[in-house]
């Protein structure tokens, strides 16, 4: 089940609202573990047993090493650990990888092993990680074990972050899954940022969508160079605001029950350098890589090659992460490059640039990575990136004006959104007003109905409502 | 936001999400939808296997999809709100002027079907004229609005140039097969704009993907004195309006309501007796005009009452000699009519409908006459085309 559905807005949640405020306190993790369920077997009836099994193994894990550390047995503690991460990790890498890995091992041998064709489960990646983080964090004693089933099953399958993230880490939440304090006010943000992230979705990454579609289908063997950066630009945003849109949708409904997850991104397009990108684009991601993977490895505390050694290994596996092909992981290693250049060549040089140019130069960056990312639902493969620097062999046509002012408007709420102008001007309007201003509160209510009956309008005639992230 | 002032907003909140929750579930299901002109998802069924198989999920959120209240509503707010925001078209078609909904059709031209209906129809044309001369066979394809009408569109709309793809299926078929409807079209148009209060000088409907009678009765003329079949004179047909309240399928596909169209009609000056057999069963009609199909949404289903496999006209009382098999899509319904007078017989078969051998069907009746007769997008993307060698 997706949010941004009619399903969801008018079905599951006015009957998950009534049960979970309906039932003692002591009952709502059973609750959400239940209605969570339901969630994800509405659209992966099967596959619910999978992600049962996930949490099995991982809570089974946890006990085992909270057992061993106890009673100081370290070593059977860390087998425990091993052991519980391999078959969490194993489950993804069959599902997610077995048949790249076979369809690459027939090329390379030349042998005619057949696929598995399994439909990939959704939000394995980031269940996965969730439980392994878990292990983890109660090995290091930076979170405590979670004896209660229903409390650990009520964590993984949380349904608002359950199938595109934002990934939460356990030792944020455990305290909220044991104790927390449901309010009206936290309701009410809840309900403005759940807003927020619907019409990110509904009306500016799905309309985004729609410009991108009529560009990427096109032969770029003569397209124009700036028609091939509108193309490129609208799904750089429609990414943005697709996913964003669902983190902001996660925390708002999390609010809604009185969980507080950490946020996500940060205005990840005003960013300067790469470096400061990946700081705020998919936040949860780059954290859960940094504490399980980098810092582990050493990090940059052991010299320059190991620094780029384990540089390279994080991004090759945050680019597959991403998805199971090649141009997955071409992504990745061209962050990881960027990244250790921009450490140990030309940051510093970079710093001294107008504040302008390095905008140019990260946002130049940033969607060339896009290109690479949607690689293959681009009609014309690498013509494109050509068509990008001139290979269509004019620089704009009739066509280009037609995109341009026929999506004129889109196209301002697309850059306007994707920064901190918005708020900044209301900020400024408002003034000195505090947040429980009545104005602010009413102008505020306004803007999130009229975004909602908009959202709901574009849903009914919708045919158009992917969500880009459900694929990792 | 204070304790206050979070009631309220909870309180909108919750007004919506239960208010719309319920009431699209308490009002009744509508069997189809008159705008959209298709039947509506119903209820699904429940059953285990329906339920493990994803199937009812797929159709229950369809049917929410269908069946929310005030459906047409919201599609309006929708198409309203894309308009204020500048935007040109909608699901492939542009809003043009003079209130005209014209399709893209942009995409079909570049599909692997569109080239390979061009090799079948070659293949077709160049065994039909091992038996019949250039007098007797004939190809029409019908440009769409969206090239015809260019100056309608918006500003710098820069889509497919269906001369392209005309040009290029000219360029492979016997001399003297091709019709060039376009260039009649396209002279009728630059005249239609010298007198344009005229009325019935449109040439598309502006609501409908078809082309209207007038237009049909233009390159109907030029191809019968090209193909020195005979001459329309003035005073030879009279034209009348059937009906003003014509709203087609390019509207319903928005959900919008667009500016009604008038469907005319024309009959021949002297008439004459012919009968109808529809698809070789008991269904004979004495009109090529269904009545019936005005009272609904789809009325270019007037003539003929919509598609079938085969139509066979016999008019017993022409005594010409001659027979002709039209093999068209539905922009041959107001043109075959025309064809009548001139005639002993007139058997219109539809590829798409038509389930037998076409090339044993023109070897069994002996047809003095060949017309192929499609719209460029439909003929494109019209995977049936291969059944013309079948």
């Amino acid at each position: 089940m997706i949010f941004s559905s009619l399903l969801f807005l008018f079905r599951f949640l006015p009957i998950v609202l009534i049960l979970y405020y309906a039932v003692p306190k002591k009952l709502r993790n059973l609750i959400l573990l239940l209605v969570s369920l339901v969630f994800y077997a509405w659209g992966e009836p099967v596959y619910v047993i999978l992600m049962i099994v996930s949490i099995l193994i991982s809570w089974t894990g946890g006990l085992a090493v909270d057992h061993f550390q106890v009673r100081g047995n370290d070593r059977a503690a860390r087998i425990s650990l091993a052991l519980s991460v391999a078959l969490g990790l194993s489950l993804l890498f069959f599902f997610k990888y077995a048949d790249f890995a076979i369809r690459t091992f027939d090329q390379i041998t030349g042998s005619d092993i057949p696929l598995l064709q399994l439909a990939l489960p959704i939000g394995i990646s980031f269940y996965t990680f969730q439980t392994i983080s878990y292990i983890i964090d109660v090995y290091r004693g930076s979170a405590s074990v979670q004896r209660n089933i229903i409390s650990y099953g009520a964590y993984v399958t949380m349904f608002p972050q359950l199938i595109a993230g934002p990934i939460v880490q356990y030792k944020t939440i455990d305290r909220q899954l044991r104790s927390r304090k449901e309010s009206s006010e936290e309701f009410a943000e809840g309900v403005m940022r759940f807003m927020t992230g619907l019409g990110k979705k509904v009306l500016l990454a799905n309309n985004a969508g729609v410009l991108w579609d009529s560009i990427r289908g096109m032969d770029p063997g003569t397209m124009p160079a700036l028609t091939a950066w509108i193309g490129i630009a609208a799904y750089t945003f429609q990414i943005y605001f697709d996913f964003s849109g669902y983190s902001d949708m996660a925390i708002g409904l999390g609010h809604m029950f009185g969980f507080r997850f950490l946020e996500n991104f940060e205005y990840p397009y005003e960013s300067r350098s790469v470096t400061e990108f990946w700081r705020r684009w998919h936040i949860s991601l780059g954290t859960w890589f940094r504490e399980y993977v980098y810092i582990p490895l050493g990090g940059n505390r052991a010299g320059t090659l190991k620094l780029i050694r384990n540089t390279m290994i994080v991004w090759f596996l945050t680019g597959f992460w991403h998805g199971a092909d090649w141009n997955f992981m071409l992504w990745g290693l061209y962050y990881g490059i960027l990244l250790l250049l921009e450490k140990l060549v030309w940051g510093k040089q970079l710093e001294k640039l107008p504040s302008w140019v390095r905008h140019v130069y990260c946002m130049v960056i940033v969607m060339v990575g896009w290109y690479l990312f949607s690689y293959n639902e681009i009609a014309g493969g690498t013509h494109y990136l050509a068509a990008m620097f001139g290979a269509g062999g004019s620089f704009m046509n009739r066509g280009t004006v037609y995109f341009l002012y026929s999506n004129a408007v889109l196209l301002i709420f697309l850059i306007a959104g994707s920064t901190s102008l918005p708020s900044r001007i209301a900020s400024r309007i408002l003034g000195k007003c505090a947040s429980s201003n009545t104005a602010t509160v009413a102008l505020r209510g306004a803007f999130t109905v009229a975004v909602f009956l908009l959202s709901v309008a574009y849903l009914v005639s919708a045919s158009y409502n992917p969500f880009l992230y459900f694929r990792f | 936001m204070n304790k206050h002032q979070s009631v309220y907003v909870n309180t909108i909140f919750l007004l919506l999400v239960f208010g719309l929750g319920l009431a699209s579930l308490l009002h009744p299901s509508s069997e189809r939808s008159e705008t959209e002109n298709r039947p509506l998802q119903q209820m699904p069924a429940l059953t285990w296997e329906s339920l493990f198989s994803g199937q009812f999920s797929e159709d229950y959120e369809e049917y929410l999809s269908d069946q929310f209240i005030l459906r047409d509503q919201w599609i309006t707010m929708k198409t309203d709100v894309e308009r204020l925001c500048l935007k040109q078209d909608s699901n492939d078609v542009y809003f043009a002027a003079d209130d005209y909904l014209i399709e893209k059709h942009s995409d079909v031209f570049a599909q692997d079907t569109a080239q390979q209906n061009i090799q079948r129809l070659a293949g077709f044309m160049q065994q039909m004229s091992e038996r019949y001369d250039q007098d007797h066979l004939s190809c029409i394809i019908v440009p769409n609005a969206v090239d015809v009408l260019a100056d309608k569109l918006p500003p710098f709309a820069d889509p497919y140039d269906e001369e392209i793809y005309l040009e290029k299926i000219r360029s492979v078929l016997p001399q003297g097969v091709w019709v060039d409807a376009s260039k009649i079209l396209k002279d009728a148009y630059a005249k239609s704009k010298e007198a344009p209060d005229q009325a019935g000088n449109e040439l598309y409907y502006r609501t409908d993907h078809h082309w209207k009678s007038a237009s049909a009765m233009d390159v109907f003329a030029a191809w019968i004195a090209q193909k020195h079949i005979g001459e329309v004179v003035p005073g030879q047909f009279t034209v009348s309006e059937v009906s003003d309240t014509f709203e087609g399928t390019i509207a319903s596909r928005l959900g919008i309501r667009g500016r009604a169209d008038s469907i005319e009609r024309y009959d021949p000056a002297e008439p004459f007796d012919y009968y109808l057999i529809y698809n070789r069963s008991d269904d004979v009609r004495n009109s090529v005009y269904h009545e019936a199909s005005l009272d609904t949404r789809d009325q270019y289903a007037y003539f003929y009452g919509g598609n079938y496999g085969l139509i066979e006209a016999k008019m017993p009382d022409a005594h010409t000699g001659r027979s002709l098999l039209v093999i068209k899509d539905s922009y041959a319904h107001c043109f075959t009519p025309l064809t009548y007078g001139y005639f002993d017989k007139v058997d219109m078969l539809d590829p798409r409908y038509f389930n037998e051998s076409i090339l044993q069907r023109i070897e069994e009746e002996e047809y003095t006459d060949i017309l192929f007769l499609f719209n460029a997008a439909g003929f494109a993307e019209e995977t049936s085309i291969a059944r013309l060698l079948a």
